[in-house]
């Protein structure tokens, strides 16, 4: 239990509401792998209570203004236009500067907090159709202008728009129309009951009254959000430089609006080359806290008394995707086509090898694209792949593969040789890349694998859905289990997730079944067909769900209700605004 | 007077001095093997390149073999002579395994910078006019930018292969012997012997092969060697920065870069493979020294061996 | 004179015009070019047609080469495709930061080698110059970056007696006491490979000079050998040197890439490195450029300064064989 993942550069692709949050969060202490799905249960393991120092019953004099946190990160920013937003460190940068219309709970759950733009919980109307969103009346944009429904509306009706390329269109395609019934209050009416829909809130706001004017096709190249002068917020902390490639500040805001202000004073979000450098500056004090500790590194970390560190998986899974769009290929043809081929696949690798020696144990294996602790786990319901390289190879016979001479196999003049791409940078990721090469060599198929710089790789592969073979993660925004983006044949890219190319046309009506109904008996049910149906399918090869150990300098103080949050993305800075520096 | 002191007399006078006087090549030898750095630097490369080539039959491990069960093992701990990393991927093999990799693209990259900039250094210094002017420019060019940007600019526009380096290291890499032949050529072509050959119609290349080539060999030869030691030490910076050799390959740069990860808990394991890299580079350019005193009668000093080139350079191109 | 220095200074615009057209070439050469790049994929075929067309890409390569070129001369660097920054206003300050680094690691190299180069040249093959030789070796032999890792291992990590990285520690920009601390380490670094070279070029000009006839006459008249040294040789010795500085700038930079990397510098190496990766085309430009500028323009000045100092150089013969 001692480790878990290094970096987690894992995979974005935010689904800004909606199911799928790529970015990697990282999250600290809480429940590790075992079962219970509300997050909350974790509140009783050990570490957290432990680690930051002091919770409030023992501290006299308990938060204290002003004092500043420095942030190690290892890549920049792109922009924090919310209707852009895609990587985790603008993610990262976002939740101190921008306020979303809904935050999360600590069990997952959408919350009107105090530091939330929304005045209450949505009102849904019977049918489930209709949700109706109040604004609190005292939010403002440090600019003075008022957060209005008019911001709701521009925000949401532009990421509907397949003119602005917003990534968050996924999940906002299912609006029907929004109005605004009065100057701070806007209903949402979907197409069609949509369980999920309710996540699509956590969201921040792009300001209407800056972006009203810019053609749509324009928007994701406008200063906002890269242009720190023209950038008008609305969160507890305001955006006050961006150096660019070594760290982003943000000052407490002295106008913001909100009844609780935030305790720290300045917070630095500082930018490393890499990730040892980056490990190396918390070690000297040099940076408070990161979200992702190599594991290689973890023990020096734990052994430096003034860190605490947090591990537990957090709501994030690895998988290897197969691509099955044959112009990717050599000679037009995808080597993955065959059913027996990717169960073959699954058998070789040694996944249980990965989660011992590279997670250290602190992984949990996956058979289906839902995490253990979620309560849409189909459990036995999915194949579990063990490892059996005998299997492997007989199966890929069957399939009609046989040795060449290199002792390659090939079937009908095609090599069985493709190029697995991942993300450079991150220890984990290579190693399981290394792992991957190995066993699928001992049953002669030959792996190239490629490390590629992460924001290219998802701009220039998986967006598009360019490549052959992908190693890479799904972060999930929220514990809702659909994930009808990534594997239904609707969401082919450059749209949709589903970069993979994959179609099952059985698989395509479970998802829509699934979130058709919000009765959670009736869901589970579904989920675990789609558990069975897309393990013995294997579109991806699920690997595990993992975490990335997190650490803090014991300066950093917070009440026990507002400690940082494994499960959840941005989970790290859970309740930031309540924390405090001593 | 003269005719009695004519030669015929003098052998039986002296047997001594009738004696042919050593070749040049003894002669060389025996300079260059007085001198002890640049034998210890013989000894030091022959032995790499030994290890390199008996490589499979000095461990019993594969240097990509990945073994999950053993990952990080310390040194000594079984066969496995200086541990394991965090792949269980034993180290010494990766080592002896580094040295193929590393020595290869030293050789090759050295052989083919020598046949390019002697090629072009020949023709710009034989024939000069335009082609020179062409040839100069671009050393020029060349020259002007900081190669190791060329290099990661063209490794991470057309993909880190390793053939890609190769060329890339050659494509910048031969100006200095393009430099050095054109200077030498300058020279010899306005000798004696050389409008001989013209005189009884030997052709420009075969002068160029046949003539000159030969009496500008020493400073190539030199050249080459330590060409061989700044390409290794080109190739490491590459592969650390991740644009150069790629797994499952391995090569000593891509070792360091695997092992900064572990510098906290197993500095050892960044130790090994930069102490290779120093010492073959040393050995490199002991033996380059060694070389160029032993051809140069002249030189006796200790000269900065990289970049005497490029000094004598300047000062030629005052002179000439 | 001024005619030498025009045709030298035609000579360099030269140099850097074919530069700007290879790296230009090169780019435009690449699998896909800027254009798989500089747009994004999400937005349909329409919106990627006048996204093309506003970035000039349908246009043949000679023209977009002129027009680059143009915005280039008028300071318009482009901009980043990943959020669509000036690339100057990133890359200006990392410039910059690197000049510092490079600077101070040429002083003090200048500083310790050259005094020490010409205190070797009168004592050869004494300890101090056996001592020299042995650190111009492995100044020459050592992987940079690697030098820079152990030094980081044992004095930020071990001792912590420096500061492990960076420009300055957070909050003391400007420090001109902390910019020392963090300089320690990659100066050591970087000074190690020019103090290697620039000693030896001082002692062997110097040794050069001293064998000259007219210090045998000044030997020969009763001077003392201080002043012989100090009065005639030194300032010849120097003459050299002057040309060597120009010629090692590329050296330098490209070293500075690598120690910037270890040392987490915020300079223009680092960033090329990175936008390497990211394939930011238009960063990739702009810094080749600027650096073979920064190149060129210090070979200039070498050479326009040794045509200065040192008479004996023919000009005209001189522009007229190189040329």
């Amino acid at each position: 239990m001692k480790r878990m993942n290094k970096l987690t550069v894992c995979l974005s692709i935010i689904a800004l509401a909606g199911s799928l949050l790529a970015a990697c969060s990282n999250n600290n202490n809480t429940t590790n792998s075992s079962a219970s799905p509300s997050p909350s249960a974790s509140a009783s393991s050990a570490s957290p209570s432990e680690s930051p120092s002091a919770s409030p019953s023992e501290d006299p004099n308990a938060p204290v203004d002003g004092g500043s946190l420095v942030i190690g990160t290892f890549s920049d920013i792109v922009a924090i236009n919310p209707i852009y937003i895609q990587d985790t460190s603008s993610g990262d940068v976002a939740t101190f500067a921008l306020a979303n219309l809904y935050d999360l709970d600590r069990s997952g759950k959408v919350a009107a907090e105090p530091w939330s733009l929304a005045a209450s919980l949505p009102e849904i109307s019977a049918d489930g159709l209709s949700y109706t969103v109040k604004l609190k009346p005292e939010a403002k944009w440090n600019d003075g202008t008022p957060v209005s429904a008019d911001d709701i509306l521009f925000t949401y009706n532009t990421m509907k728009n397949p003119d602005a390329g917003s990534p968050a269109i996924s999940v906002t395609d299912k609006i029907d129309t929004i109005t605004k019934v009065d100057d701070k209050t806007v209903t949402f009416k979907l197409k069609q009951v949509y369980a999920p829909f309710i996540y699509s809130l956590y969201t921040a706001l792009a300001p209407y009254h800056i972006l009203k004017d810019v053609p749509v096709t324009e928007l994701e190249k406008h200063p906002y959000g890269s242009d720190v002068a023209q950038t008008v917020t609305n969160g507890p902390w305001k955006w006050t430089e961006w150096n660019k490639g070594q760290y982003l500040t943000f000052e407490a805001d002295p106008n913001y609006w909100g009844s609780v202000k935030p305790h720290i004073q300045k917070i630095t979000y500082k930018i490393y080359a890499d990730q040892n450098t980056e490990v190396q500056a918390l070690l000297t004090g040099d940076i408070d806290m990161t979200a992702a500790v190599p594991l290689p590194l973890l023990e020096t970390v734990q052994g430096n008394s003034d860190i605490a560190v947090n591990l537990a998986p957090g709501p994030q899974y690895e998988y290897f995707a197969f691509n099955f769009k044959d112009e990717n290929f050599p000679g037009n043809y995808s080597l993955f086509k065959g059913q027996k081929t990717r169960q073959a696949i699954a058998y070789a690798l040694n996944r249980q090898g990965m989660v011992d020696n590279i997670l250290k144990g602190t992984g949990t294996l996956m058979n289906s694209p839902f995490l253990a602790t979620s309560w849409a786990n189909p459990g036995d319901a999915a194949t579990n792949y063990t490892y059996d390289p005998e299997k492997a190879k007989q199966l890929l016979a069957e399939d009609g593969w046989v040795a060449g001479k290199d002792g390659i196999l090939e079937k009908d003049g095609h090599k069985f040789s493709f190029e697995l791409q991942y993300n450079s940078g991150n220890s984990r990721r290579e190693s399981v890349a290394a792992v991957i090469q190995q066993n699928l060599k001992d049953v002669g198929i030959e792996v190239k694998t490629t490390a590629l710089d992460f924001a290219t790789w998802v701009d220039q592969n998986l967006n598009p859905g360019v490549f052959e073979a992908a190693l890479g993660a799904w972060s999930l925004s929220n514990p809702d289990p659909d994930q009808e983006s990534i594997f239904s044949s609707k969401y082919y890219p450059p749209a949709g997730q589903n970069n993979i190319w994959y179609k099952n046309e059985k698989i395509d009506q479970l998802w829509v079944d699934g979130y058709s109904t919000t009765d959670q008996a009736q869901r589970t049910e579904i989920y675990k067909q789609i558990g069975a149906e897309i393990s013995a399918d294997l579109p991806y090869i699920f690997l595990y769900q993992y975490g990335t150990p997190q650490a803090f300098n014991k300066k950093i103080n917070y009440a026990e209700e507002d400690k940082p949050e494994a499960s959840l993305a941005y989970g790290q800075f859970f309740h930031i605004i309540n924390w405090w520096i001593k | 007077m003269s005719e009695t002191q004519s030669a015929p007399l003098a052998p039986t006078g002296n047997p001594k001095v009738s004696r042919r006087p050593p070749g040049a090549l003894r002669t060389g030898w025996k300079k260059f093997s007085s001198n002890k750095l640049a034998v210890v630097g013989l000894i030091v490369l022959v032995f790499f390149v030994l290890v390199a080539a008996l490589a499979p039959w000095l461990t019993p491990y594969k240097p990509d073999r990945i073994d999950m069960m053993f990952p990080n093992l310390k040194p000594g701990t079984g066969n496995h002579l200086l541990g394991t990393d965090e792949l269980g991927r034993d180290i010494f093999a990766r080592l002896l395994f580094s040295s193929r990799v590393s020595l290869l693209v030293g050789f090759s990259v050295a052989v083919a910078t020598v046949m390019i900039g002697t090629f072009i250094g020949a023709v710009s210094g034989y024939f000069g006019g335009w082609a020179d002017t062409i040839f100069m420019r671009l050393v020029d060019v060349m020259n002007s930018i900081p190669l190791l940007f060329l290099n990661i600019l063209v490794l991470a526009i057309f993909d880190p292969k390793f053939i890609y380096m190769i060329l890339i290291l050659t494509f910048t890499g031969w100006m200095g012997v393009a430099r050095l032949v054109r200077g030498s050529y300058l020279q010899l072509r306005e000798m004696q012997y050389v409008e001989a050959a013209q005189a009884i119609g030997v052709s420009s290349w075969g002068i160029i092969i046949r003539h000159l080539l030969r009496n500008a060999t020493a400073p190539i030869i030199v050249n080459a060697t330590l060409m061989v030691g700044s390409a290794i030490l080109s190739e490491s910076a590459l592969s650390y920065l991740g644009m150069g050799v790629q797994p499952p390959q391995t090569s000593w740069g891509q070792m360091l870069s695997n092992a900064q990860e572990f510098m906290l808990i197993d500095p050892l394991q960044a130790v090994y493979p930069g102490l290779c890299i120093l010492i073959v580079v040393l050995a490199v350019n002991f033996i380059g020294d060694g070389l160029r005193d032993a051809m140069d009668p002249r030189k006796k000093a200790m000269m900065s061996p990289r970049r005497l080139d490029q000094w004598r350079k300047s000062f030629s191109k005052s002179k000439i | 004179m001024t005619e030498y220095l025009i045709r030298r200074t035609l000579q360099s615009v030269l140099v850097l015009f074919l530069i700007s057209v290879v790296a230009f070439l090169l780019i435009h050469a690449a699998p896909g070019g800027p254009k798989s790049i500089m747009m994004s994929p999400r937005v349909s075929p329409e919106v990627a047609k006048i996204q093309e067309r506003n970035l000039g890409l349908d246009q043949p390569v000679p023209i977009q080469y002129v027009k680059w070129l143009g915005n280039m001369l008028q300071g318009d660097l482009g901009n980043t495709f990943k959020n669509n920054i000036p690339v100057g206003e990133i890359m200006w300050p990392t410039v910059k930061n690197t000049l510092v680094l490079m600077a101070a690691a040429w002083i003090v190299s200048l500083i310790i080698a050259i005094p020490w180069g010409i205190y070797n040249s009168t004592r050869e093959y004494g300890l101090s110059d056996q001592t020299a030789s042995f650190i111009s070796y492995i100044g020459f032999a050592m992987p940079s970056f690697w030098f820079g890792i152990i030094l980081q291992e044992i004095f930020a990590l071990k001792l912590g007696w420096l500061p492990l990285s960076d420009m300055y520690k957070l909050g003391n920009e400007g420090d001109i006491g902390d910019l020392l601390l963090h300089l320690i380490m990659p100066v050591s670094v970087l000074s190690l490979g020019f103090l290697a070279s620039y000693m030896k070029y001082a002692r062997s000009s110097m040794l050069e000079v001293l064998d000259q006839d007219y210090i045998r006459t000044a030997r020969a008249k009763g001077l003392k050998e201080r002043r012989v040294v100090f009065r005639h040789a030194l300032r010849n010795a120097l003459i050299p040197i002057i040309t060597i500085l120009g010629l090692d700038l590329p050296i330098l930079v490209s070293g500075a890439a690598l120690t910037e990397r270890v040392f987490n510098w915020p300079g223009m190496g680092r960033l090329f490195v990175e936008s390497a990766g990211q394939r930011e085309y238009s960063m990739l430009m702009a810094i080749t450029l600027v650096t073979a500028l920064f190149v060129v323009v210090g070979n200039l000045v070498a050479d326009i300064l040794y045509a200065i100092v040192d008479p004996r150089v023919k000009l005209g013969k001189k522009g007229g064989v190189s040329a």
